[in-house]
């Protein structure tokens, strides 16, 4: 046993060293992009400038200094949290994230939920009854979920639910014109409503998501959906399933059996489409006037206005490297096979 | 006949069937000839559409503003009054040409990349390989805002960016194609009559990448599309009055509240066709890949 | 000792193996009796159908394969006739089967000694806690060393003689009536061989078991086995008691099979020339014909029907009683090799 759980601190030594070079990897293509593409200068300094205001604002910023200079000062400034300042909000960058980070966090939540529902139970039975009429349907459920621009399947909800059929609200943000939110304790409204035991401000909220995580959830769950249709019917198709049946275990011994092997790589997924999320729904966003870290984003961009952007994109990388090191432990702990594996 | 000798029966040579047989063997005739034929119509469409009589894709017309589909304009009218089937039509060429180069730049950087990754191992493919995982565990659209929003919002970055996420995709598969063949008997044979280990590569060895990038390609330009398409629609890229699809669903995103659905849908119901048919024809395209052993 | 009433009898059994576009004739009429307290080895080379044949018994086969014709039939019931929720509650309780490869036949991400326990379970009716007691015993029992803690191990932490060792604990566990083994020997090395094998019989005696052992290696079954049915083609060519077969075989294939594992020193080293033939076209004759020193126009032309050359040895062939009188081995030399 001592030599199970040693192999297992390794690896998890190891993965977090994977963890630090991937955050590194990553924090040097933000700072690449920033430094090297364009002239940060003339992004901050504005139309109007004169030579004596372009010299001040490189020397402050450091770009007068080498580059490794340069880097260890973003570095410096990151690992303190230090994000920069919004131009137009005149926030520090990090307490405009934090303030919109929950909007996004719920809505890419409820999404992965919500696909998650669909996709991983249909996937395991158009994984078991392969050709059937079912399989053949959630297949092309899923490719249409593929080929399908998530702002324009937006567009025709909204059409469909709200102009035409009066099904739901307008979409103008997380929760209706007339109501307030809840007070804020977690920033997710259905939560905090539920908390506060305002079922009104709860359903208000629940309303307004539908449309947006309905549009997240069918253009996301596809791949959840083929991970486990495939993985599904390869499972069955082992010998070591075969062996099961050969020994008459019960069909729910069988179906446990499955699941377990059936389970890492699904999860895998959730954990890909999770990170994937809460950087992929700005277009959403967009579309229904959802006031998250993707808004915040576009709204930056509009006003000439880059270090938020950049700083969303470092959260949602940092985001997408934790959630997948969180699934790669899980999967170690449901997998001994992995923990010996190297990186 | 000596004892011993076992007389072998030769298969008659068959003749070996050509790609396009393969693929209607593999997945029917309906299926390919369906794919391929609306896929090349819907080009051939876009490369003739300025030949078409068409009404001026990019005439403002505002006293013809948001008029629903009818004889005279099929999809209608925008909120500027331009024809929408007219824009859909020629905005076949915008996202073609702009996804297609895209691509095409990512797949001649990524593939020599790939192979020499592959092929001279050690730090430099262990650094490709981890710089490669990065990218593509990146938030894509938003760094394309970003990169764009620092580097400028010109038709040319939205190429280059493409295109970079393109090149980790294709340097992969190359070096997984490059890796087993590193050693095989042809390659070292080609090294030993001294080419250059650069010679070896390319000669030898990229040729045998060709087919899964070729079956990968049509996938890219969907993605690419998808990506170029997302990107007008929050006014990166593509200005008006480019015919766009992705511009044209921002430019009546505000009217479908309204119930002016036509001019966000159409352009879209292209989009889905398109990406549709790439992705189809990458998925029938496999089939020639797994077959080849 | 063959009893009046075969535990397992075979009739005629005709399995189609569908690839692709194409249709494998992968049984061709198997018959075969298998009667209680045998221990029946069922010999043959790749493609010889006896893989199947187990399968078939146990109605494990895969979803291209299809049984077209035939019976099987176990203590009287035709299993071919059963559906599938009626032979579910025999399968490890009457009739269990273990697989060649066992590493790859146990479930990677459950202990092994769990899934012992869980035949234990299933069963026996024992509660967790016994059923996990009783799956060290067994795992003991196989001579796995140190059984308590391998129980907790994974089969990948198991070498390839121990996990077939830990496949065999669960043929203890379920204790059927008859116990099939597929290729339980193949790919471990040599030494191992010997000590897996005689094990199975060990185990098979200790619970009073009925044995069917498939094997390409004649040699090595036939150490244990009181009988051999030797497969071709989909059909049984020849079947017998071990010690009449192996002296005094009736079939040319069953001698050509038994001169290629003979290990005295000859001239040249023996062979059968010429392929199998093609499972996709529908034979009228002998299959193995096209091969065969012996063969003669009637062997292509007509199928051979089973021929008693003396009790309880039957062979497939036209010529059987040529062959048992040749003494085999002898009338295979002098023919001229075949094209």
């Amino acid at each position: 046993m001592l030599a199970s759980a040693r192999s297992w601190g390794i690896y998890l030594l190891r993965r977090l060293v994977y963890l630090m070079v991937s955050l590194l990897g990553v924090s040097i293509i933000t700072f690449s992009a920033t430094r090297l593409l364009g002239n940060p200068v003339y992004l901050l300094v504005g139309t109007t400038y004169t030579k004596e205001m372009v010299e001040n604002m490189t020397r402050e910023l450091g770009l007068d200094r080498p580059v490794y200079e340069q880097y260890a000062r973003y570095m410096a400034n990151l690992l303190r949290g230090d994000l920069g300042q919004s131009r137009y909000t005149f926030n520090p960058v990090v307490v405009d994230i934090q303030r919109r980070l929950p909007a996004t966090l719920e809505l890419a939540t409820y999404s992965l939920l919500l696909g998650a529902l669909w996709a991983i139970p249909a996937g395991a039975l158009a994984g078991r009854y392969r050709g059937s009429l079912f399989a053949r349907l959630a297949d092309f459920i899923a490719r249409t979920g593929v080929s399908v621009p998530n702002f324009w399947l937006g567009l025709i909800l909204i059409f469909l639910l709200f102009a035409a059929f009066h099904l739901l609200p307008p979409p103008l943000g997380r929760i209706a014109a007339d109501a307030s939110p809840p007070p804020a304790i977690t920033g997710w409204y259905t939560i905090d409503s539920l908390l506060a035991g305002n079922l009104n401000t709860l359903w208000a909220s629940l309303k307004q998501l539908v449309m947006p995580a309905l549009t997240l959830a069918f253009t996301t769950s596809p791949s959840l959906f083929q991970i486990t249709r495939n993985t599904t019917e390869a499972v069955y198709s082992t010998d070591y399933m075969r062996t099961a049946k050969a020994f008459g275990l019960s069909p729910w011994t069988i179906t446990r059996y499955a699941l377990k092997n059936i389970l890492v790589p699904v999860l895998t997924m959730l954990a890909m489409t999770y990170g994937y999320l809460i950087g992929g729904t700005v277009l959403v966003e967009v579309v229904f006037a959802w006031p998250g870290l993707g808004l915040y984003a576009v709204d930056a961009m509009n006003h000439a206005d880059y270090e938020p952007i950049m700083g969303v994109v470092l959260l949602s990388a940092l985001f997408y490297i934790l959630v997948y090191l969180a699934a790669d432990i899980i999967n170690s702990m449901i997998d001994p096979r992995i923990r010996m594996e190297g990186i | 006949m000596t004892p011993g000798q076992v007389s072998v029966q030769l298969a008659p040579v068959l003749h070996r069937p050509s790609a396009y047989q393969r693929l209607v063997t593999a997945h029917g005739a309906l299926r390919v000839n369906l794919t391929l034929g609306l896929l090349l119509a819907v080009i051939a469409l876009g490369l003739i559409a300025p030949l078409l009589p068409l009404p001026n894709p990019i005439k403002p017309d505002p006293f013809n503003s948001l008029k629903p589909p009818s004889a005279e304009h099929w999809f209608g009218t925008d909120p500027n009054g331009f024809d929408v089937f007219s824009r859909t039509i020629h905005a076949i060429r915008t996202d073609f040409a702009l996804s297609i180069s895209s691509v095409l730049l990512g797949v001649l950087i990524g593939v020599p990349l790939g192979a020499i990754s592959g092929y001279l191992g050690g730090v430099i493919d262990n650094l490709i390989n981890r710089v490669s995982e990065v990218i593509q565990g990146f938030p894509q659209l938003l760094f394309g805002m970003a990169v764009l929003a620092v580097a400028g919002n010109t038709l040319v970055n939205v190429v280059l960016i493409t295109a970079f996420y393109n090149v980790p995709v294709y340097a992969k598969m190359v070096r997984s194609v490059v890796l087993p063949l590193r050693d095989v008997e042809f390659v070292q044979a080609a090294r030993l009559s001294g080419n250059s280990p650069l010679s070896v590569v390319f000669r030898h060895i990229i040729p045998n990448a060709l087919l899964p990038v070729v079956s990968q390609f049509p996938l890219s330009c969907a993605y690419a599309v998808q990506m170029i398409a997302g990107l007008s629609f929050i006014g990166l890229g593509v200005q008006i009055p480019i015919p766009e699809w992705g511009a044209m669903i921002q430019q009546g995103a505000n009217y479908v509240v309204f119930s002016k659905w036509w001019p966000s849908v159409f352009p879209g119901l292209a989009l889905v066709l398109s990406v549709s048919l790439l992705s189809s024809l990458s998925d029938q395209l496999k089939v020639l890949v797994t077959r080849r052993a | 000792m063959p009893n009046s009433v075969p535990l397992l009898a075979i009739r005629d059994l005709r399995v189609d193996l569908h690839i692709e576009r194409d249709v494998l004739h992968a049984l061709r009429g198997v018959t075969l009796n298998v009667g209680r307290g045998d221990l029946m080895a069922v010999v043959g080379e790749s493609g010889s159908g006896k893989t199947m044949t187990g399968l078939s018994v146990m109605r494990l086969l895969p979803a291209s394969a299809q049984i077209t014709d035939g019976q099987i039939l176990f203590d009287g019931t035709d299993l071919t006739r059963l559906q599938e929720s009626s032979i579910r509650p025999l399968r490890g309780k009457r009739i269990a089967m273990i697989f060649q490869n066992a590493q790859a036949a146990l479930n990677p991400l459950v202990r092994v000694g769990d899934q012992i326990a869980d035949v234990y379970t299933r069963h026996a009716g024992l509660s967790r806690q016994a059923a996990r007691q009783k799956a060290v015993e067994a795992m003991q029992a196989t001579g796995i060393p140190n059984a308590s803690e391998r129980a907790r191990g994974y089969p990948h932490e198991f070498s390839g003689g121990m996990a077939q060792r830990a496949m065999i604990a669960l043929a203890l566990a379920s204790s059927p009536e008859l116990l099939i083994a597929d290729e339980p020997t193949s790919g471990l090395d040599v030494t191992i061989q010997g000590q897996v094998i005689t094990l199975i019989r060990d185990v098979v005696r200790r619970l009073n078991t009925t044995l069917v052992v498939i094997s390409h290696d004649i040699g090595l079954v036939s150490t244990i086995c009181n009988r051999i049915a030797v497969m071709y083609a989909g059909v049984v060519m020849e079947n017998g008691t071990t010690a009449r077969i192996t002296s005094r075989p009736a079939n040319p294939y069953t001698a050509a099979l038994l001169r290629c594992v003979d290990t005295r020193p000859t001239e040249r080293m023996p062979f059968i020339p010429g392929r199998v033939i093609d499972l996709r076209q529908k034979w009228p004759g002998c299959p193995f014909a096209p091969r065969c020193a012996l063969a003669q126009q009637i062997c292509h032309d007509q199928a051979p029907l089973p021929v008693e050359v003396e009790p309880g040895h039957v062979s497939l062939c036209h010529f059987a009683h040529q062959v048992f009188e040749q003494d085999g081995s002898a009338s295979y030399d002098a023919a001229a090799v075949r094209n």
